[in-house]
């Protein structure tokens, strides 16, 4: 079996070498995998899809792509997988965002971004902090205050454990805003739709989490979005609500997301990957694919990208030091 | 209400255009034969057409989900009556008394029993969520970290009507159950726990997994075991139909399982599998007679069959009305939603009326459509008893390996399943039940989380479950539920010697 393994996988590297360089048939000349690491219908598995019919829709990419789930620990299984059985594989994409930096810096999976291929970010989503409509607080500075006088004052609930993506948004957030983030309590739900009932129950007061989770309840004006963590103030549905820059604080929370590749993949199938999803980010497809989803252009590729993941997962190394998460 | 009944009207117009009446069809069938198919369950289902749903009008493609969800919901309890292999975690309590039944001739019934509870469930449930939704919604709302651990202690407390003759047994059943249900990351402290660095144990073992593993694959030994290599005698099938009695004496298990069900459904945190369990559990506690369930008692299959659809149905009111999944089948229907660009929350009926009462309207013509699609499948389905064993053991054995790898794609699962197999085996040959190791592991989990949170939100500890009246009601009956076999004991008369 094993032997049988590495024999296909020699094959499957010189097919990829003979594809990539020379001047044969034009790169991809085989079908493409796409990885979602989660189940269908999260974030991870959304995106790999809209990509693949875009690509296809566009005319991208002729050859034909499956999106494969394979969740598991917040990408830790999808990752343990690729680095040691895709090494060298030009036809893999693996989806990722923030939630596997903070699988990496929690050392929940023993590999990290320097052992695979980081190619691109295409979109984001942007951290968010939400109250009840009829909640006394009115913007970000009130619920800094009223926690720095009193940690007690509130309960922040969110869709997932303590040291990952929503409690990480409302620490980061604290921080800024000068409350220790470890006082304040902290309530943990499983996934964003729970943690958004407790909210609305009166089972927590403030609910840290993406900005997508609580799309219908803004629209329907039973919350109040504090604070949206972009840069700049968005369109859409989020047009009214103001940014934690305006509001005097050094405070961003991008979810970005992206695709990176197996360790090992050719610089030309690299190169290849990051042109053709950039040009995918200008079609119209992509575009309604944004305006259907409510997700926000995001796109840095390239060596800029691996720049910029060295620098996240600094930044939220230190963060998860100071919460104690990581030793 | 003149408006509900036009917006009714409104949706059976989208309900039953040509194509939407096909997809619902379509769907229909495709959740019975994947309800049937032991390991793939409704969100199995829900996510092999998910993909397809991109390319369909929003109110079509949600039509087209809730059916295959609800099929499922019918669908699971045929291998749980006919070889005590449960579809999905939902219909494990439904083996006790179905596959009771069908060794003794009376699978017909018990299948009959099944889908007519289904229907009836289903349609009451269907009832209350087109008029009263939005207050049903508001209603679980209220139910926080508190309740829903006061809920659990009480679900955990049935454990004592799934006992057989020995509540030990029963007990380190479902000790098992809890010990499986703490693997994985740890939600309150982010920690993974009992998870050995390997990666495929980071978010928990699966359900699904467990279920295949528990039941069926132990089944498969027991029968191996069993037959010897002998061919076995068909159990001879008594009548197909429901008879008038049957019928009579399940009426009220069906219509207590549709409400115990469809209110436990409203709660965003709980669902289908925890309302079969405590259905069942008080259909046992209010009989006159509780020694006859887990011995083919009709009673307990309508009650968790009524109870798990009508579970279905109540899991649709907080994502219809508030855009907030209450599992994770209805986490799959919403994010499809939000790819359709329909943004699922407090407007949807406002904004997409066509979609939400093209929905409503369309669970009625399901479910209609499924007890006509299921009623004669019961004639047909019984005849799997007469496969032989040496054909149909192979078989089970194939789907479960199916099913279960389709889970999560992984291997690892496989290894699982075939190692809680050998445990169950080894449970059954000396009797433990398997039910409480489900309960277990459905409620375990669910249980600490609960607890936890609410003693963190508390700022006077434990004082918390006390000063909240409904929580302090269910820590009430579940002693009483735990304590009143001993109290009836003690108080009733010693019986005169003979």
């Amino acid at each position: 079996m094993r032997t049988a393994l590495r024999a296909l996988l020699i094959v499957a590297l010189l097919t990829a070498f003979a594809g990539v360089g020379g001047a044969g048939p034009a790169f991809p000349d085989r079908p493409i995998e796409i990885i979602a690491p989660a189940g269908v219908g999260g974030g991870w598995d959304t995106l790999s899809r809209l990509t693949a019919r875009t690509l296809a829709e566009e005319k991208l990419v002729t050859q034909p792509i499956t999106v494969a789930n394979m969740s598991g620990g917040s990408g830790a299984v999808a990752i343990a997988h690729v680095v040691t059985r895709r090494k060298g594989d030009a036809y893999t994409l693996i989806a990722f965002s923030p939630a596997l930096t903070l699988t990496i810096v929690n050392k929940n999976t023993p590999y990290a971004y320097k052992d695979v291929v980081p190619i691109t970010a295409l979109s984001a989503d942007y951290g968010v902090l939400v109250v009840r409509k009829d909640s006394a607080i009115n913007n970000l500075r009130t619920l800094m205050e009223v926690l720095k006088r009193d940690p007690n004052a509130g309960v922040v609930a969110g869709g997932s454990a303590p040291g990952s993506l929503d409690h990480v948004i409302f620490a980061k957030a604290a921080k800024a805003g000068g409350v220790d983030p470890l006082k304040v309590r902290y309530v943990p739900f499983q996934g964003g739709g729970e943690a958004l009932a407790a909210l609305l129950g009166g089972s927590a007061t403030v609910l840290s989490t993406g900005a997508s989770e609580v799309l219908g309840q803004l629209q329907g004006g039973t919350v109040r979005v504090l604070a949206i963590f972009s840069e700049q103030r968005l369109g859409g549905i989020f047009r009214n609500v103001p940014t934690a820059v305006e509001q005097g604080y050094n405070l961003t929370f991008p979810i970005w997301r992206g695709f990176y590749g197996p360790p090992e993949m050719p610089a030309a199938a690299v190169k290849f990957w990051e042109e053709t999803l950039t040009k995918m980010t200008k079609t119209k497809g992509w575009d309604k694919v944004l305006s259907d989803t409510q997700w926000f252009p995001f796109v840095i590729g390239g060596d800029r990208f691996r720049r910029f993941l060295d620098e996240d997962t600094k930044n939220f190394e230190t963060l998860l030091r100071e919460l104690g998460f990581v030793k | 209400m003149i408006e509900v009944w036009q917006h009714l009207l409104f949706g059976f117009g989208v309900a039953l255009r040509p194509e939407n009446l096909g997809l619902a069809l379509a769907g229909a069938l495709l959740g019975t034969i994947v309800g049937v198919l032991p390991g793939i369950g409704p969100v199995g289902g829900i996510a092999i057409l998910l993909p397809l749903t991109f390319k369909l009008p929003p109110a079509s493609a949600m039509i087209m989900l809730t059916a295959v969800y609800y099929g499922t919901m019918y669908g699971g309890s045929t291998t749980s009556i006919l070889m005590n292999v449960p579809g999905e975690a939902s219909s494990v309590v439904t083996s006790f008394d179905g596959y009771a039944m069908a060794q003794q001739g009376r699978a017909g019934p018990a299948l009959a029993i099944a889908a007519v509870g289904s229907f009836i469930a289903g349609t009451l449930s269907i009832i209350a969520l087109t008029f009263f939704s939005p207050l049903l919604a508001s209603w679980g709302l209220t139910f926080g970290p508190p309740e829903y651990f006061g809920l659990m202690l009480f679900g955990l407390s049935a454990v004592s009507s799934l006992a057989g003759d020995s509540l030990v047994k029963a007990l380190l059943s479902m000790g098992l159950g809890l010990m499986l249900a703490t693997v994985g990351t740890d939600l309150v402290t982010g920690v993974p726990r009992f998870t050995f660095g390997i990666p495929y144990l980071l978010d928990g073992i699966d359900f699904v997994v467990v279920v295949i593993g528990l039941f069926a694959i132990s089944e498969v030994l027991v029968s191996i075991e069993e037959a010897r290599g002998e061919v076995r005698v068909p159990i001879k099938l008594g009548r197909i139909w429901l008879s008038v009695k049957d019928f009579l004496e399940s009426f009220w298990a069906i219509v207590r399982g549709s409400v115990i069900g469809f209110y436990i459904g409203i709660l965003p945190a709980a669902g289908a599998t925890i309302a079969s369990f405590l259905s069942y559990s008080v259909e046992k506690q209010l009989a006159r007679d509780p020694s006859t369930f887990g011995k083919g008692d009709i009673r307990g299959v309508a009650s968790p069959e009524s109870a798990n659809n009508a579970a279905a149905v109540g899991n649709m009111i907080p994502m219809l009305t508030l855009g907030i999944p209450g599992s994770s089948t209805t986490a799959l229907m919403l994010g499809a939603l939000l790819v359709l660009n329909v943004i699922p929350g407090p407007l949807l009926f406002q904004d997409h009326p066509d979609v939400v009462w093209g929905l409503v309207a369309s669970m009625y013509v399901s479910n209609l459509i499924l007890l006509i699609l299921n009623l004669p499948l019961v004639g047909l389905f019984v005849r799997i008893l007469y496969v032989p064993e040496r054909l149909l053991l192979p078989l089970i054995v194939a789907i479960c390996v199916i099913g279960t790898y389709a889970v999560n794609f992984s291997v690892f699962d496989l290894q699982v399943m075939a190692l809680l197999g050998l445990v169950a085996y080894y449970m059954r040959r000396n009797d433990y039940p398997l039910g409480p190791a489900i309960l277990g592991l459905v409620l375990g989990d669910l249980m600490e989380q609960n607890l936890r949170r609410s003693l963190i939100m508390s700022r006077t500890g434990a004082m918390i479950f006390f000063t909240r009246p409904f929580t302090a009601v269910l820590i009430a009956l579940s002693v009483l539920s735990i304590l009143a076999p001993a109290l009836l004991r003690v108080l009733r008369p010693r019986h005169r010697p003979a």
